[in-house]
């Protein structure tokens, strides 16, 4: 069917794509040594093998870096150490939880932040009596 | 070079590569032929350069190649877009080719040279389809059937339908385009630029 809406250098090519696909191996050769042709194809789709290997290494490599980024953001406490440990603070005078006796200042920044994040937990739970330590 | 299904699906990566190692030299030959017509004009690419990209985009997954769709047709279709958007780059960035470096324009009195990005008038800027036709055309005008089959072509015309359109039998519509496919095989697209 002809299809007039199509540029005209479009329909050229798809023309010239059909007769190549119509003309014999000999015809399209026209004298080339058709086993020195193929090993120029074969050598561009090895060249072509390793470079896509090389894209996908670093398209991979891009979003590893991506995740961790997400990850370590999703990581981060999202209210600064100061509050964390004034919340612990609070928490530990406060009867409804029941802490370990331990001093604050004797905790790493992570156990304090892994503390917050239960007693959080429990309260938005609407528990009370749970042992956050 | 005949795996047609009809399938919707697509080859996976590993299937395109073992399909591509089928290719015969006159595959090869007829996918070079495509990229050649393709980088007429197109500044920096040779059919080597686009040929080898079509295939690195299909191996690394960035291009589906579709299930049933001849070989031919598929990566005719991935370095018209290849080349396509390079023409595109090639006109909007002003590191190129045809960027037009003036060392006369001086800032503030300085003797900085400008780079102005502006491209100029030259036969590989601006390269429309019309005007890729217009190269090809340009290339056979010495031989009248040829520009006849290739307005043939160009007006969707193939095969059977254009050989009676032209009002030629088989045998003179067989060598014209053996003709023409000489033509390609001799093009020189660096050359032609100039």
């Amino acid at each position: 069917m002809i299809d007039k809406l199509k540029p005209p250098f479009d329909n050229f090519m798809d023309a010239v794509v059909d007769e190549l696909i119509a003309m014999t191996d000999e015809e399209v050769l026209d004298g080339a040594d058709s086993e020195a042709e193929k090993a120029a194809g074969l050598e561009l789709l090895a060249a072509a093998k390793m470079r896509a290997g090389q894209r996908r290494l670093a398209a991979a490599k891009v979003g590893a870096a991506s995740f961790k980024k997400q990850y370590d953001a999703a990581d981060q406490p999202e209210v600064s150490m100061d509050e964390v440990r004034r919340y612990i603070t609070q928490a530990s005078n406060d009867s409804r939880y029941t802490l370990a006796a331990r001093s604050l200042s004797q905790i790493s920044d992570e156990e304090a932040l892994r503390i917050y994040r239960q007693l959080k937990a429990v309260e938005s739970d609407g528990g009370v009596s749970g042992d956050a330590e | 070079m005949s795996v047609t299904t009809g399938s919707k699906a697509d080859l996976t990566v590993q299937e395109i590569a073992a399909l591509l190692g089928t290719f015969s030299g006159a595959d090869w030959a007829r996918a070079k032929r495509i990229a050649t017509l393709y980088c007429q004009g197109l500044d920096g690419w040779m059919p080597d350069d686009l040929l080898q990209e079509a295939l690195t985009k299909f191996l690394a997954g960035d291009r589906r190649w579709p299930l049933g769709e001849h070989p031919l047709v598929v990566l005719k279709t991935a370095m018209h877009s290849i080349a396509s958007n390079a023409r595109k780059r090639n006109r909007i960035s002003p590191i190129d080719g045809s960027v037009v470096l003036d060392p006369s324009a001086e800032s503030d009195g300085g003797m900085a040279a400008v780079v102005d990005s502006r491209t100029t008038i030259t036969p590989e800027d601006q390269v429309s389809g019309r005007q890729q036709l217009a190269a090809v055309y340009e290339a056979i005008a010495s031989d009248e059937d040829l520009e006849l089959l290739a307005m043939a072509w160009a007006d969707d015309l193939r095969g059977n339908e254009a050989e009676r359109e032209l009002g030629w039998n088989k045998q003179k519509y067989d060598a014209a385009r053996n003709r023409l496919n000489r033509r390609l095989k001799a093009w020189d697209p660096e050359r032609r630029a100039k």
